[in-house]
């Protein structure tokens, strides 16, 4: 199962996918920015020069007919947007750089408006969070710049709709450090940073700006001795654009209509690193494949590997929409985010989020295979780890549409959608492990004939059931350690222990089931049949187990 | 008006063809139809409360859930293990009802 691993370690260049990150990052990658269309034409001619047999670029519309476009999302896409300037300063009662884009580009919050030409002199007023409406009670923001923090997307959102909108205020300048990590990420210990926000993608008619700790906290300094009058000048485009994917593909030899599929987004501002070291990875991966095909070093794969360049979500929607005939054709996919990020520096982890439970699939415990064995190619060995389904990049798109798809991500980072995530913030070594991760787990599933698909099932089958042995052996502690229970209390304790053990069963039965997308005639059938009596048979020990215990839960507690 | 011990007989199924929902919160102009005031109603009607950013990948995963054979009882049961968070039924009668009157899932209710 894992001959691909050697070869791919040796042939996979970090170096490049980090070269590549360099390249993509340079560009702000907005939805229909001209930075976006200047990144995707990098890849693309990166991309042409593989010689794989498809590539291919579609459009869609990012436009404000809204609901009249409604093809791809419930309310219609957005419009394009496009940041152009952003100069912002104390006037009074000193003279003071605020933030500028040209050298914090994170400090425009994404589908803010322009300023009037030659920007905007008010008076500033602290709303703190402004999460409720009793935030603003004595306060006036009619012609005033509203001075916010918060912790979330979510609070600048909330904030922008208070201030903003309901109260009047002119614009809104914010410290809100978005993802804080405490000990590492936080307005005091990393008080320069200026985290990415966003207004409402469709509707809103002013603008806001992000600053640093540093910044906000000097503004409530002076604030506290008087009236602040600070100027913005901001200038951004928000039009009628278009939304590009690039395809490439590599052609199947036998199954040519079943699919793999690689996803990474380009879209984000700059320089974000993060993201674009996920298309970075991409083009890096396509190149080991087809030179490892071309010099017969691994044959052409059963079904055909496709990578799709996106921007996030929307073109992960449009893509799932015009292509929705064929989507049962795909077996797995991978979804990449922030796979080259250095551990130490950023204090992250290599992150496996799984597929949704409501998609069970072999691919979960195939991609933690090849990361927990993966991880060890690096000296020290990265961090690494799995969590449930966290909806955060195109893998919610896929996912929600039934494609099992789990994401690769570097989580968490300290410079997460900072100006300081830069190129310099990933490493070739990363690269190396993040390579053989999904280049392995890619090329199994495109790969999988009758043995190797035995393989997966076992591979399934025996994490399955440590997973339940885990489960059982948590039980245990639980209730051997904690207070003493009442008898109501133990009752529920233990049908609810059972009921988790079951739906484990459940899920993962269904997960050995989908082996079968790999294989379809009926000799894997027994393999599957007997992995499933298994679980079944390990579940009824643990709940026997569970029964004994609390026969003599009496005597024990 | 769905009473909540009805909860084990109501099935929500997808609309085919209707667009998922994507994002819970998106400013005034709000993605589900609910207003970030309904939203902290409905993050806590639950017990424990949740926190507002847990509720993107719950949506997702409940509106995933609903294929007409699992019933608000069990998508609230299968959320709590999947995220290990205990789930109640009524979070998801919330955006099962929101979800319905958007036309995204019909309700099945079998007495």
């Amino acid at each position: 199962m894992f001959e691909y691993f050697d070869i791919l370690k040796n042939n996979f260049n970090g170096e490049t996918a980090k070269e590549h990150t360099r390249n993509i990052s340079q560009y702000y990658r907005s939805h229909g920015s001209s930075g976006y269309h200047s990144a995707l034409e990098y890849i693309h001619n990166e991309i042409k020069k593989l010689g794989l047999d498809e590539v291919t670029v579609e459009t869609f519309p990012l436009n404000s007919l809204g609901a009249d476009n409604v093809q791809y999302t419930t309310d219609g896409f957005y419009p394009a947007w496009e940041p152009i300037s952003v100069e912002s300063s104390i006037v009074s009662p000193v003279n003071e750089k605020i933030v500028s884009y040209s050298d914090t580009p994170t400090c425009i919050t994404w589908y803010s408006k322009s300023t009037p030409p030659g920007g905007i002199t008010a008076e500033i007023c602290d709303i703190g969070s402004g999460l409720s409406v009793s935030d603003y009670d004595g306060i006036d923001l009619k012609g005033k710049i509203a001075l916010a923090t918060g912790n979330s997307p979510e609070d600048t959102l909330r904030t922008y709709e208070l201030a903003v909108e309901k109260f009047g205020a002119i614009g809104l300048i914010s410290d809100c450090l978005i993802g804080p990590i405490p000990g590492y990420r936080t307005r005091e210990i990393t008080p320069d940073f200026v985290s990415l926000n966003r207004l409402s993608r469709k509707h809103n008619d002013s603008w806001a700006i992000m600053i640093s700790g540093r910044k906000g906290a000097r503004l409530r300094d002076l604030l506290a001795n008087g009236p602040v009058k600070i100027h913005v000048e901001l200038e951004a485009k928000t039009f009628d654009g278009q939304g590009e994917t690039l395809i490439a593909a590599i052609k199947g030899g036998e199954l040519p209509d079943e699919e793999a599929i690689v996803i990474g987004h380009v879209t984000n501002p700059r320089p974000n690193a993060n993201c674009a070291s996920g298309p970075a990875l991409m083009i890096e991966l396509a190149r080991t494949y087809s030179s490892l095909i071309s010099e017969g070093k691994i044959p052409r794969p059963k079904r055909t590997i496709r990578f799709l360049f996106v921007p996030e979500g929307t073109g992960s929607k449009a893509y799932a929409t015009d292509h929705k005939d064929t989507l049962d054709k795909i077996v797995g996919a991978v979804c990449l985010c922030g796979v080259g990020q250095i551990q130490d520096l950023c204090k992250s982890l290599l992150t496996l989020s799984r597929t949704t439970d409501s998609v069970p699939s072999y691919l979960n415990d195939v991609a933690y295979s090849f990361l927990e064995n993966g991880v060890k190619i690096a000296t020290p060995p990265l961090r690494y780890r799995e969590i449930p389904y966290s909806p955060f990049s195109d893998n919610s798109t896929l996912n929600l549409v039934g494609v099992p798809t789990v994401l690769i991500a570097s989580e968490p980072n300290i410079f997460f959608h900072t100006q300081y995530l830069t190129w310099e913030t990933t490493s070739e070594e990363v690269f190396n492990v993040s390579g053989v991760v999904v280049g392995g787990t890619t090329l199994l599933a495109a790969n999988a004939d009758l043995k190797s698909s035995v393989q997966i099932v076992n591979l399934t089958s025996t994490r399955s059931e440590e997973r339940l042995l885990k489960k059982g052996q948590s039980f245990h502690e639980h209730l051997l350690s904690s207070s003493k229970k009442s008898e109501s209390q133990l009752t529920e304790f233990i049908t609810k222990s059972k009921d988790e053990i079951d739906y484990l069963v459940e899920r993962d039965s269904i997960a050995l089931d989908s082996c079968k997308t790999l294989y379809k005639k009926s000799e894997l059938e027994p393999f599957i049949n007997n992995a499933k009596q298994q679980l079944v048979s390990t579940s009824r020990k643990i709940k026997e187990n569970l029964d004994n215990l609390v026969s003599s839960y009496g005597v024990l507690v | 008006m769905i009473i909540m011990s009805d909860t084990s007989r109501i099935f929500p199924k997808k609309i085919e063809g209707a667009n998922p929902p994507s994002r819970v919160y998106d400013g005034a102009r709000k993605d589900l139809g609910l207003s970030y005031e309904e939203l902290n109603v409905i993050i806590n009607l639950n017990n424990p409360p949740l926190r507002f950013g847990q509720m993107r990948p719950l949506v997702h995963e409940l509106y995933n859930f609903s294929d007409g054979t699992n019933s608000v009882d069990d998508i609230a049961r299968k959320l709590g293990f999947e995220f290990g968070l205990k789930i109640d039924s009524i979070f998801v009668l919330k955006f099962i009802e929101q979800l319905e009157k958007l036309r995204i899932v019909t309700c099945n209710h079998n007495s």
